[in-house]
């Protein structure tokens, strides 16, 4: 005969963490779980400031979003991302949206005061980059932020349109109609460039 | 037309992703160095709120209150023309601010408290041990002494 109890949640969570030896306390990574904060930023830092250079443009902008987006998380919820159903797409959205304000506060600093003269580019970034992806890319200016948020996500972080739809907030016929509009821009932005 | 554009595209951010490389990144210290946020701030200030929303609370019930009617006063009635051509009496009493008529008439229905507190009162004539004692209920001083009073 076997004598079957069940113990209340946090003192079983206590009991197991003694047998395995690991802490319970808040910010100590986990595990079962998601990554902790700081395995999270080694593992996403590059990719996520090559996704804000694709928005902002300049790379020393790009890392103070990405900082400002992992500085911003770990004030909210700690070192232990458990909280958070999927980090990946946490930071992907935050870093959309932290682009998002950069690119809103250049349009309206750009208002007020004309922007200087673009400086000439490096040599190794001409050296990089061929003359048909500097058309593109000169194109892609030409877009409003979500048309660029959505034409980055789908075309370099290839995310699907319900992806993209729940890291922009918006429904997935917005993603399509703006996708759509944004292809369009961009194919008369290129055959103006190239007639 | 458009696979060929979507291609273009992708080449292109491609192209411009792969020119950040991890050792043109600025070193930059993991999100850890950053002092958490402490839960007592976070509590103070949902307590702050609190206390915000029932002081709002509070202000909007005082100010919309629907006014009842105003409570009512006993109505006072005007002296008597013999009251009022004669000198007060010599022997204050308590009911002097309310003149008695001699017959109880409609003004004279006051709430039951205020009734009360005035046949519970004695007289200062009965105090001094005057002759005229206080009868139960109304203030028996009024029309006879006051008549009577020179």
């Amino acid at each position: 005969m076997t004598l079957t109890f069940r113990l209340p949640w946090p003192l079983l969570r206590v009991l197991r963490s003694m047998l395995s030896g690991t802490a319970t306390s808040r910010g100590t990574p986990h595990r079962d779980g998601p990554p902790a904060i700081n395995e999270l930023y080694h593992a996403r830092r590059l990719s996520l400031v090559r996704l804000a250079v694709l928005m902002v443009d300049d790379l020393p902008t790009a890392e103070d979003v990405v900082q400002d987006v992992f500085a911003a998380l770990y004030q909210r919820h700690g070192a232990d991302l458990r909280a958070i159903a999927d980090p990946h797409a946490y930071l992907t959205a935050g870093v959309m949206n932290a682009s998002r304000s950069v690119l809103r506060r250049r349009r309206s600093a750009r208002a007020y005061v004309p922007p200087p003269a673009s400086p000439a580019p490096a040599a190794e970034d001409e050296a990089l980059l061929p003359e048909e992806d500097q058309e593109v890319l000169a194109a892609l200016a030409r877009l409003t932020v979500r048309q660029r948020q959505v034409v980055v996500l789908r075309y370099w972080s290839e995310l699907s349109e319900r992806e993209i739809a729940e890291a922009l907030h918006v429904s997935r016929g917005t993603v399509k109609s703006t996708a759509n509009r944004a292809l369009t821009i961009l194919r008369d932005a290129l055959s103006e460039a190239r007639p | 037309m458009n696979a060929d554009l979507e291609q273009r595209l992708r080449s292109a951010l491609a192209a411009q992703a792969t020119r950040v490389t991890p050792d043109r990144l600025r070193p930059a210290l993991p999100p850890t160095a950053l002092p958490a946020r402490s839960p007592a701030p976070m509590l103070l200030r949902r307590a702050a709120w609190a206390a915000a929303a029932l002081l709002l609370v509070a202000v909007a019930v005082i100010t919309l209150r629907p006014t009842g009617p105003a409570p009512q006063h006993p109505t006072v009635v005007p002296p008597s023309p013999s009251g009022s051509s004669n000198p007060p009496s010599p022997l204050p009493s308590p009911s002097t601010s309310t003149p008695p008529s001699p017959t109880p008439s409609r003004s004279l229905s006051l709430p039951q408290s205020s009734s009360l507190s005035l046949s519970l009162s004695p007289s200062p004539a009965a105090l001094s041990g005057d002759s005229v004692a206080p009868s139960k209920g109304h203030v028996v001083a009024s029309p006879d002494t006051r008549s009577s009073a020179p």
